[in-house]
């Protein structure tokens, strides 16, 4: 096992070893040693498996909701300020959403969040409280949503996000068509101002 | 007929729908926290939050309206850690009669 202090490299993994594939192994098992791999929402389910050689972190709140309990078959739990306060001294951080991290700026700038939603309703909620989490700690966070998450959001989603807004927590930003109907207070964000004009501390997907 | 209220096995209300202020006031009591103005401000805050979005305030969150509510912007945390000693936003809910907030922030 490595050593867990080590956060040259953080990776994020969200999905599930079933939503990765059958067979599928996850791209962190093949990372550089040292890396530590934060486990949350329907990513937990890889602690269930024995001898993966990889520094894990898991979600205390995500795993319980699951496993109850029992206790993982590998890595350690912990708190979603842990994932934080390793993502605010990771050099390099990855993501299984697919977005991985780019630097830009400094610390004053924005951390950008993508989320793509396309996941259970429990880890959704878990992917607000990820966001939340970091809120807590007063980073500056511009969160986008993006088509496939938002465009499912029954009214109380939509409510419960708004919390971010409501109460100057994150700024929130939909990647929407003109012809998209948001809810009052979302800010639509066109196709290519994310990327042409943006500046942001880091980025990643959730 | 009243039926006696349910507790979970954290010891808050297990029905939200029979929270009522009396009942408030004994699971403060029994916890030494005698309720006043400023307790039930709290209280009522993180209820109606909790109505509204479906989850407790943050800390920072709630801090933010307290500043507001009181008209103090330098008012901390510590002011409502004395109404609260032991979490305010945890203690409000159990008071409260929300269930304990189950996420690890």
């Amino acid at each position: 096992m490595n050593d867990q202090s080590n956060v040259a490299e953080l990776w994020l993994e969200r999905r599930s070893p079933e939503s990765a594939g059958e067979g599928a192994s996850p791209q962190w098992l093949a990372s550089a040693a040292g890396a530590c791999v934060f486990l949350h929402g329907d990513g937990v389910s890889w602690a269930q498996r024995s001898g993966l050689d990889a520094n894990l972190l898991i979600c205390s709140a995500s795993w319980q909701r699951r496993f109850g309990q029992q206790q993982p078959a590998s890595g350690t739990l912990g708190s979603l300020m842990v994932f934080w306060a390793r993502a605010l001294l990771a050099e390099r951080m990855y993501s299984s959403a697919g977005q991985s991290d780019v630097r830009k700026g400094d610390r004053s700038l924005p951390w950008l969040l993508r989320y793509r939603g396309d996941e259970s309703s429990l880890a959704r909620r878990e992917a607000l409280e990820l966001v939340m989490a970091g809120a807590s700690l007063d980073l500056k966070l511009a969160l986008v949503l993006e088509r496939p998450a938002w465009s499912s959001f029954s009214e109380d989603d939509w409510q419960s996000w708004k919390q971010l807004t409501d109460h100057q927590l994150a700024d929130l930003y939909c990647r929407a068509r003109p012809d998209d109907s948001l809810p009052p207070g979302i800010t639509r964000l066109s196709s290519d101002l994310l990327d042409r004009h943006w500046s942001f501390h880091r980025s990643l997907g959730i | 007929m009243n039926k006696e209220p349910v507790f979970d096995e954290h010891g808050h209300l297990a029905d939200a729908a029979s929270w009522n202020p009396a009942l408030a006031e004994g699971l403060a009591g029994a916890d030494g926290v005698r309720l006043e103005a400023a307790h039930w401000w709290v209280i009522e805050f993180v209820r109606d939050y909790h109505a509204r979005y479906g989850n407790p305030p943050l800390m920072r969150t709630l801090l933010a309206a307290w500043r507001e509510h009181i008209g103090d912007a330098s008012a901390g945390s510590r002011d409502l850690y004395r109404l609260f000693s032991d979490n305010p936003v945890r203690q409000a809910c159990l008071y409260g009669g929300l269930p304990k907030p189950d996420w690890c922030l």
